[in-house]
């Protein structure tokens, strides 16, 4: 009688375990992207969920030496110091659209290197896709910069599409007949 | 059932004349109100940092508060001899270990809603209206304090409270990155004995990276239905069957 209470225990717990797994692959099957940094990143998994406080502790940072710097200098694309912070914001929580889009104008207009801008702004884009911000970003870099209206328009819809600012709709929409001007111009 | 919640009600009781209790909910509250001052010095990014500091203070507290009472529960009934009273009546030894941990677990319910309430205040306070997706959240950081408190419960019953503690913190943080972290490491390994090795280990541990589904009220992004009905069954199997294996270890233990 033991023997056969033992072994229902037994399969009741192999039973759950199993129903577990299973339940547990099945979930991660179903579960939304996560960005491309959070699965090559040690830093990103390792820190685990505070890795989200650090990036948000060094923003703050950056802002305080940001703002210190245009004491200075005005022209805040210029200090190239603040990239390698910014780098580290995204790696920690690359949902940090905010550090995205600062260090792409720091690299296209400060270190005037477009393709080092256009790398960071598509990983950000890549990692943000719905992100109404970085869209309108590179709506503004691929039509100021790569004097690209084709590719900045669709970027503008895109950040129209996603923005859910009124006057931000409106603002878009304007840059969206501007570069339809371009366009036909063209 | 009615032993359970007995136990569970004399549980939650003791529980809260606990120092640990009141001072852990108070340390998270103060981490809460205190991420407003931190968040009023960036512009544009207010909002996203005061969820962002809030959501992981929750979700610590939690989890530190499921840890610090389940692991001392049932020691403690142990050492001061009230178990003696308890297990002389006509309750069983998995009642008593339910009961344990359905009071440890409403108790640590309590404080998450003490601070959920703060937490949404301050959200009102500073987007000018209720965000609702907080409640989804909360719900899901219940759950991962229900498997931890689960994990708890179950460590105390095979060591001390503060090996259990120790065991069970371990347990947290491995489950925090086991998506992110074993998992990519399990992806990249060869077969062998090795991989199935690293295999057995993933599937122990417990997965609490889930249960985080703070992108729905930081970012507003949306996470599909199915995810978290197969979410919510998992946690409630997971929890179940650590249990499981407390209380079937405890039914065979001398007290």
């Amino acid at each position: 009688m033991a023997i056969r209470t033992r072994a229902m225990w037994i399969v009741s717990f192999l039973l759950l375990f199993g129903a577990m797994c299973v339940m547990e692959n099945s979930a991660l099957d179903s579960r939304p992207e996560t960005p491309q940094v959070a699965k090559t990143s040690a830093v990103y998994a390792l820190a685990g969920e505070f890795r989200v406080v650090f990036a948000n502790l060094l923003w703050i940072k950056a802002d305080k030496y940001h703002h210190e710097f245009i004491h200075q200098n005005p022209d805040w694309t210029q200090d190239s110091d603040l990239l390698g912070m910014l780098r580290m914001i995204t790696a920690l929580d690359p949902t940090f659209t905010e550090a995205y889009a600062s260090g792409v104008y720091m690299y296209a207009d400060g270190q005037k290197d477009i393709i080092a801008a256009q790398d960071y702004l598509l990983e950000g884009l890549s990692n943000n896709p719905k992100s109404a911000d970085l869209n309108r970003t590179a709506a503004i870099f691929y039509a100021r910069r790569l004097e690209d209206p084709r590719t900045a328009l669709v970027y503008a819809r895109r950040a129209q599409k996603y923005t859910t600012d009124e006057f931000d709709s409106q603002v878009v929409g304007k840059l969206i007949r501007t570069l339809e001007e371009q366009i036909a111009e063209k | 059932m009615k032993p359970v919640w007995i136990i569970a009600k004399a549980t939650i009781l003791e529980n809260g004349r606990k120092h640990v209790f009141h001072v852990l909910c108070l340390l998270i509250l103060a981490v809460l109100v205190g991420s407003t001052l931190l968040s009023i010095f960036t512009e544009g990014v207010k909002i996203k940092m005061l969820k962002d500091l809030c959501m992981t203070g929750i979700l610590f507290g939690g989890a530190v508060l499921a840890i610090a009472l389940g692991s001392s529960g049932i020691p403690g009934d142990v050492e001061s001899r009230t178990i003696y009273p308890i297990i002389a009546r006509p309750v069983t030894r998995m009642q008593y270990v339910a009961g344990k941990y359905l009071g440890t677990l409403l108790t640590v319910v309590y404080g998450l809603a003490a601070m959920g309430a703060i937490f949404g205040v301050l959200i009102f306070a500073f987007e000018g209206g209720p965000d609702w997706s907080l409640a989804l959240v909360m719900l899901f950081a219940i759950l991962e304090v229900a498997v931890v408190a689960a994990v708890a419960t179950t460590m105390s019953v095979f060591a001390t409270p503060a090996t259990a503690s120790v065991l069970t913190f371990m347990v947290f943080v491995a489950g925090s990155i086991k998506i992110g972290y074993f998992g990519e490491m399990l992806s990249k390994m060869q077969g062998g004995a090795a991989k199935l090795t690293m295999g057995v280990f993933y599937h122990l541990v417990p997965n609490l990276e889930c249960f985080n589904i703070k992108s729905v009220l930081v970012h507003q992004e949306v996470v599909p239905v199915a995810y978290l009905i197969q979410v919510l069954a998992y946690g409630v199997i997971c929890s179940a069957l650590v249990l499981l294996i407390g209380a079937t270890r405890f039914s065979a233990k001398e007290v």
